[in-house]
């Protein structure tokens, strides 16, 4: 009740190698989802560590949230954060790292595609790669956007709203957005959670051509069968992690 | 100095909150312009895509077209008041209050033009009269007996002509150098006034335009009355004696014009209910010649009299070391020749001095009237945060997503102060355009709007100019829209730091 913590994830220990396509199968509230969105640095874990080449995204997390006033009551910690924001000198630098990283290692695929319903397919897949400041121009973004966009056989659909799309073709343009920035990992939260299955049986099919060229994937699903056409499956019940 | 703490107070804290603001906008304009493109994108989606920000745009743009109409419009009055007033007096008027004026004047005249900050000094008589024009139209009027050649290389009277200046100007031709009082070779006079012998000899007379009914048309262009200039006017006006304490002993003079022409100073008070004459004539009308009278059976000389001296100094005098120059002498002329009248002593006052309590009056008018609609306009920020909250709220979700993708906090405040900084910019920017639009034409609006609903709001009767005066200063106007563009960034900030501190996983889970 009220602020009182609830464990949801209970001595998780799993290691995701490069290139890997690993499933995370579960009931609803199992804590699969959780598991994702700490492992993408979504999120803020109390304890434990995730370590990604080297790098304590969970330490980086923590120490994200206690620079915006974490510890503090509730009025201070808005007047920091609000100071922090606002005030370029001040600096977030722990929470612009943690960022960057999510930017620039990470992909993410939703259950919900989670397109911005203003932007066009285009766009929607260029917005990642719109937030480095360095790297390729603007021209050569929205080529590999065009290119990933074909990959997925959405080429004719580029100048269309989400609103004007199906829900595979929704899905795939968020694969599209996912791998823009060209990530070492891509985490798919119930990809096909809101799909028929003969769309849902397409888009794992994008999947599989993308991990066949190396791409190392984690996905979570309730769906057992769509689960085991990953390298490697595990089940996650009431917060613990087995393998299958 | 105690009474000026809380006001320095206050002007500390808000300059203090400017500040924030022009750093938190600085802050806006460098992501905007260096930061990610997501911020440039993302702004530019905002602004084209979500058209209630629009209404936003509008209340800025409406807010800042008010006030900067506000302030020019007052400060056009302010100005055309101290100009009007200016162009009629000189730098440094001398006076006695009262109706009789005071007597020493010639004296007084010698030592003034001998003071080397000098450039010209005139005499004039002010007196009340009853102008009767072709036995049709009798009313009160302000008379002013002037030296007119002089007065005329002055200040800026000669210009006010209609016949002698304004008219000759708009017929391409060139105006006489200086202004007179001459009679017109082309009348006939005597035709006009059958039986009067001394029909040409009558002195001419200058009347404020809207006594003869000078007006002007739908487009502003000055009509002027048909045959005007041979309209004959008798003036009454009732010599004052220095010692008068009733009118009871005091009888009327009357004395025939011909009117030869109007002048329009475009201050309506001014010109509804003043006439001018020739100085010497006025001055014999009104007994303030120099005469000789019996008292206790003798002879006594009476000096000769007038209302007040002004004075035009040379460029760069100070007005101020002048007078100081030429007070104390003045002064003692003052005390040889009216020690025994009953009025108060002589006073030597800068224009500015004279018409203090009015302009300051005027000028505290414009500050309030401004802090007033200032205030109103606090209303268009209580919006714009309203409207920038309400679409953080609704885009929680897709502010989750792009924090998910990577943007930083820092990021997603600079898209939401961007988005107010670019609806301050492009609604203070129209504003600056209506504003000038409705500042150009206000006339013709007016105009438009009372043939439409059949009354006239601006009444030169009670605002004393029969145009509405405008003076759109660059510097205000660039404050105006400063402190517009920082009101909507003032919006803005709370939703930043709303959307900016949002958790991207309770952000995407927000129904």
């Amino acid at each position: 009740m009220g602020d009182s913590q609830v464990p949801v994830l209970k001595g998780v220990n799993l290691i995701v190698r490069r290139g890997e396509f690993l499933a995370i199968e579960g009931r609803s509230g199992s804590g699969k989802s959780t598991l994702l969105h700490l492992l993408a640095g979504l999120d803020t874990p109390q304890q434990g560590a995730i370590l990604v080449q080297g790098e304590d995204l969970a330490d980086l997390a923590r120490r994200a949230e206690r620079a915006v006033g974490g510890e503090q009551p509730g009025w201070l910690k808005r007047v920091i954060r609000a100071c922090r924001l606002i005030f370029p000198f001040l600096g977030d630098a722990v929470g612009e790292k943690l960022a960057r990283i999510r930017n620039r290692h990470f992909g993410f695929i939703f259950q919900f595609y989670h397109l911005l319903p203003e932007l066009n397919v285009l766009e929607n897949t260029m917005i990642a790669s719109w937030m480095c400041t360095d790297g390729p121009g603007l021209a050569d973004r929205k080529d590999r956007a065009r290119s990933l966009l074909e990959q997925v056989g959405l080429s004719h659909r580029l100048n269309h709203r989400p609103s004007q799309l199906s829900g595979g073709e929704r899905q795939r343009v968020a694969i599209a957005r996912a791998l823009v920035n060209d990530p070492d990992v891509l985490f798919a939260d119930e990809p096909t959670g809101n799909l028929d299955s003969e769309t849902g049986a397409q888009i794992m099919g994008v999947l599989e051509s993308l991990h066949a060229r190396g791409q190392t994937i984690v996905m979570v699903t309730h769906d057992r069968s769509i689960a085991r056409r990953a390298d490697r499956s595990m089940v996650m019940k009431d917060g613990r992690l087995q393998q299958v | 100095m105690s009474e000026s703490v809380p006001l320095i107070v206050a002007s500390g804290l808000v300059g203090l909150l400017l500040l924030i603001l022009l750093l938190i906008s600085g802050f806006g304009l460098y992501q905007y312009l260096w930061g990610p493109a997501a911020v440039r994108k993302l702004v530019r989606t905002y602004i084209f895509k979500r058209r209630i920000g629009w209404v936003s745009v509008i209340a800025i743009m409406l807010c800042t077209a008010m006030v900067l109409v506000v302030i020019s419009v007052m400060g056009g009055w302010l100005d055309t008041f101290k100009q009007k007033f200016r162009g009629m007096s000189g730098d440094i008027v001398v006076y006695r209050p009262g109706l009789a004026g005071f007597a020493g004047y010639e004296q007084m005249l010698q030592v003034i033009r001998s003071d080397p900050g000098v450039e010209e000094a005139l005499p004039l008589i002010r007196a009340i009269g009853l102008l009767n024009i072709l036995n049709q139209r009798v009313e009160g009027v302000q008379v002013t007996g002037l030296d007119i050649k002089n007065f005329s290389k002055f200040n800026a009277f000669r210009e006010s002509l209609w016949r002698q200046y304004k008219k000759p100007l708009m017929q391409n031709q060139t105006p006489p150098p200086v202004a007179s009082f001459d009679l017109l070779p082309d009348v006939p006079y005597e035709a006009y006034r059958p039986g009067d012998r001394l029909a040409t000899q009558r002195p001419g007379m200058i009347v404020g335009g809207p006594i003869v009914g000078f007006r002007k048309n739908e487009k502003g262009q000055v009509i002027e009355p048909a045959g005007v200039f041979s309209l004959w006017a008798r003036l009454e006006v009732v010599p004052i004696d220095p010692d008068y304490r009733s009118f009871q002993d005091m009888q009327p003079v009357p004395n025939i014009y011909w009117i030869v022409d109007a002048s329009l100073t475009q201050l309506y008070q001014l010109d509804e209910s003043s006439v001018y004459v020739p100085f010497d004539v006025l001055q014999a009308d009104m007994k303030m010649t120099a005469r000789t009278v019996i008292e206790d059976g003798k002879e006594v000389v009476l000096p000769a009299r007038c209302s007040e001296i002004q004075i035009k100094l040379k460029p760069g005098a100070d007005r101020q070391t002048v007078i100081d120059r030429l007070g104390p002498t003045l002064l003692a002329i003052d005390e040889q020749f009216n020690r025994q009248t009953i009025t108060s002593g002589l006073r030597i006052e800068t224009w500015e001095k004279l018409r203090e309590d009015f302009l300051n009056a005027v000028e505290n008018e414009k500050l309030l009237v401004t802090i007033l609609f200032g205030v109103i306009s606090v209303v268009a920020v209580f919006l714009i945060f309203c409207i920038l909250y309400m679409i953080v709220v609704e885009k929680t979700r897709d502010i989750g997503i792009i924090k998910s993708m990577g943007m930083t906090s820092r990021g997603v405040a600079s898209v939401f102060i961007g988005y107010g900084l670019a609806i301050g910019m492009v609604g203070a920017f129209c504003g600056l355009v209506i504003g000038f639009v409705f500042l150009r034409y206000i006339n013709e609006i007016h105009s438009a709007v009372a043939e439409l609903t059949g009354r006239a709001i601006w009444d030169p009767k009670v605002y004393a100019f029969d145009r509405i005066p405008t003076d759109m200063d660059p510097a205000t106007a660039g404050i105006v829209v400063g402190v517009a563009i920082l009101s909507a960034v003032a919006g803005a900030v709370l939703p930043a730091i709303r959307a900016a501190s949002l958790n991207p996983v309770e952000a995407l889970r927000f129904e």
